[in-house]
C-alpha cells in the first residue's frame, strides 16, 4: 500500500442516498459517555503510549505502508449490507476481526479484495464473524438502523456469532447468516432472524467472539493514532458507520473499508467533525489454540 | 560463588508477587526438592526448561504426580500447614506460579535450580560420551506487552507475522489482559505470560511447549525477532 498518492476525489466524503442505519436522531444519542457506559468494564482512555506526535505521523505511514501493519492489512474480506440498515455492524465486525488477527499477527497483503478469498485466513485460523448476530438484537424492526452504543453493548455483553461461511470448517456450535443484505463471496446471506430464533446455548459460541477492550480516543489527533498503530476507529456520520482504517499522508484523510465492497475516504474536515463518539476495539477473547478456535 | 549470591538475593526479595507471597524453602539444587510455599492456597505450576521438570509433585490427596506441568497436574499440596509445591529437575531457571481463587493476580517466584554439589565425574573409556541432547525446536513467539505502556513497534508485527508464513511457528501478540471465553488466560499463553512478567513487560518468549527457550526484552526489530526463533 501507499499511503501518499493522491486520492480519486469521487472516493472522498461520499455521502449515500439515504442513510443505510446510523440517521441523525440515533446519532444525537451516541455521545461519548453514554458509548463508554455501554461498553461497562470493556471501555478505556486513549493510552498515552499510543500518542504519536503529528510532525511524526508521516514517518509512521510510511512504516506502515512497507510492512503492511495497517489496520486495513488486518482485514481479510468484504462484507455487503446493500440494501439493508446494518452500517453500524458491519463496521463494528471489521473492527472485531482486525483485532482478533492483529492478536494472531498475519497480515493480509493487500487488505480485503472483492471476490477474493485469501488461502492465509484459513490456515491461521481467520474467523468471519455475523453483523447480523448483533443488528437482530440492536433493531428487531430490522429497518431503520442501530446506534453504536446499542451495538456495542451487545457486542461487549455477548459477543457475536460466527458467519456461517468459514474460511475453515472450525466447528462452532452456533452461526449465523452474516447479513439480510447483498453478501459476497466471504459472507452468507439469508433471511431476517428474530432474537427468539437464535438457538439455545448461542451465548456460549458468543463468548469466544467478544471485544475485551475498547478505546475511545478525545480528540481527533488521536483517531489518527489509532489507525497509525493498526488498530480500527469505527465512526458514525452522515447516516452512515463506517471503520477507520488507514491514513492517508498526502491528502489528510482517512481510508476505510465500506461495507459494500468498496473502500474510500473521509476528508480531515469530515475526519475533525465525526471522530467524537468514535471506538476501537484493542483486544478481543483469544482462544486456547489459535488451530482450534471453536475448542 | 556468584550462583550462590545470586541466589540469597531471590530469596531475599520474593520477586514478582502480586497475590500471595511466596518463599523458597530448603535449597535449590539439582537432586534435591526445591519447595516453594505460599501463605494461601491456590493451584500451581512450575515451568522450566524442560518437559519433565516437576519430577514430583502432590495432590491434595497426597498422590505423586510426574510428567510435564500442566494445571490439572501440579497441584498444590500441603506444606507445614501452608500450601506448595514440591520439585526437582536439572540445573536452569524455573518460574513456580501460583493461580490463587478469585480475582487475584497470580503470584511467581524465579528460582534458580543449583547443580549437584560434590557430584562425582564417571568417564568410563570404553564408552562413547552420550552425543548432545537435540535443540529445542521453538514451537511459538509471542510478543507480551501492556498496551498501557507499549505500542506494539512496526517491524514487531512486521516479523510476527513473517514467523507464522514463513517458519510454521505460531507467533502471535499477545496483551497481558487478554482472557479467553472462560475469564482465563488462554492456556496457549500461560507459560509465556509467567516468564514474560519474570522478565519484565514487553517481552518476545519463544518457546517450545510449555518449555522456555529464550526471551528478548523490549524488541524493536525485525532482526531482534527473527534472529530469536533459529534454532
Amino acid at each position: 500500500m501507499n499511503t501518499f498518492v493522491l486520492i480519486d476525489p469521487k472516493l472522498i466524503d461520499v455521502r449515500l442516498p439515504s442513510h443505510d442505519g446510523y440517521p441523525a436522531d440515533i446519532q444525537a444519542k451516541d455521545t461519548v459517555d453514554v458509548l463508554r457506559e455501554m461498553c461497562g468494564s470493556a471501555a478505556r482512555d486513549f493510552p498515552d503510549a499510543l500518542w504519536i506526535e503529528p510532525e511524526n505521523w508521516n514517518d509512521k505511514a510510511s512504516d506502515n505502508d512497507k510492512y503492511h501493519t495497517w489496520g486495513f492489512n488486518y482485514v481479510d474480506r468484504f462484507t455487503n449490507q446493500n440494501p439493508t440498515h446494518e452500517c453500524t455492524c458491519h463496521s463494528l465486525r471489521a473492527n472485531f476481526e482486525a483485532a482478533r488477527n492483529r492478536q494472531r499477527g498475519v497480515i493480509f497483503k493487500d487488505g480485503p479484495k472483492k471476490d477474493f478469498r485469501y488461502p492465509e485466513s484459513a490456515e491461521f485460523g481467520s474467523v468471519w464473524v455475523s453483523p447480523l448476530s448483533i443488528y437482530a438484537e440492536a433493531n428487531p424492526r430490522q429497518w431503520g438502523g442501530a446506534g453504536i452504543r446499542q451495538v456495542l453493548e451487545i457486542a461487549c455483553r455477548r459477543g457475536f456469532l460466527p458467519e456461517k461461511i468459514q474460511p475453515k470448517e472450525y466447528g462452532f456450535k452456533h452461526a449465523l447468516q452474516g447479513t439480510t443484505g447483498a453478501g459476497g463471496l466471504n459472507q452468507s446471506r439469508g433471511s431476517w432472524v428474530r432474537m427468539s430464533d437464535f438457538p439455545g446455548g448461542y451465548e456460549e459460541t458468543g463468548k469466544m467472539l467478544m471485544p475485551l477492550e475498547v478505546i475511545f480516543p478525545s480528540m481527533w489527533e488521536q483517531s489518527v493514532c489509532l489507525v497509525l498503530h493498526g488498530l480500527l476507529n469505527s465512526v458514525g456520520r452522515d447516516g452512515h458507520a463506517v471503520p477507520w482504517s488507514f491514513w492517508n499522508a498526502k491528502e489528510q484523510a482517512m481510508g476505510y473499508i465500506d461495507s459494500y465492497d468498496v473502500v474510500r475516504y473521509d476528508s480531515l474536515r469530515k475526519v475533525k467533525s465525526a471522530w467524537s463518539g468514535s471506538f476501537a476495539i484493542a483486544s478481543v477473547t483469544a482462544p486456547d489454540d489459535w488451530n482450534q478456535p471453536a475448542a | 560463588m556468584r550462583r550462590l549470591i545470586l541466589l540469597a538475593a531471590l530469596l531475599l526479595v520474593p520477586a514478582w508477587a502480586w497475590g500471595a507471597e511466596l518463599k523458597l524453602l530448603g535449597e535449590a539444587r539439582e537432586h534435591k526438592f526445591a519447595t516453594v510455599e505460599s501463605d494461601a492456597e491456590g493451584p500451581w505450576i512450575v515451568f522450566g526448561p524442560n518437559a519433565a521438570v516437576v519430577l514430583e509433585s502432590k495432590t491434595l490427596a497426597g498422590t505423586p504426580v510426574l510428567g510435564t506441568p500442566k494445571p490439572n497436574l501440579a497441584d498444590s499440596f500441603p506444606i507445614n500447614g501452608t500450601k506448595g509445591v514440591k520439585f526437582v529437575g536439572a540445573p536452569g531457571w524455573y518460574v513456580a506460579t501460583q493461580w490463587p481463587a478469585g480475582d487475584e493476580q497470580a503470584s511467581y517466584l524465579v528460582i534458580e535450580m543449583l547443580p549437584a554439589k560434590d557430584r562425582p565425574v564417571v568417564i568410563d573409556p570404553d564408552k562413547p560420551p552420550p552425543p548432545p541432547p537435540p535443540p529445542s525446536t521453538a514451537t511459538a513467539a509471542t510478543y507480551i506487552y501492556d498496551k498501557d505502556k507499549t505500542a506494539v513497534p512496526t517491524q514487531v508485527r512486521s516479523a510476527i507475522n513473517k514467523i507464522n508464513l514463513e517458519k510454521k511457528i505460531v507467533a502471535t501478540e499477545f496483551e497481558d489482559s487478554t482472557i479467553d471465553n472462560t475469564g482465563q488466560t488462554p492456556e496457549q499463553y500461560k507459560a509465556a505470560l509467567a516468564f514474560a512478567r519474570a522478565a519484565g513487560l514487553p517481552a518476545l518468549v519463544v518457546t517450545s511447549g510449555n518449555n522456555l527457550l529464550r526471551v528478548v526484552k523490549s524488541p524493536t526489530t525485525e532482526e531482534q525477532v527473527l534472529e530469536a526463533v533459529k534454532p
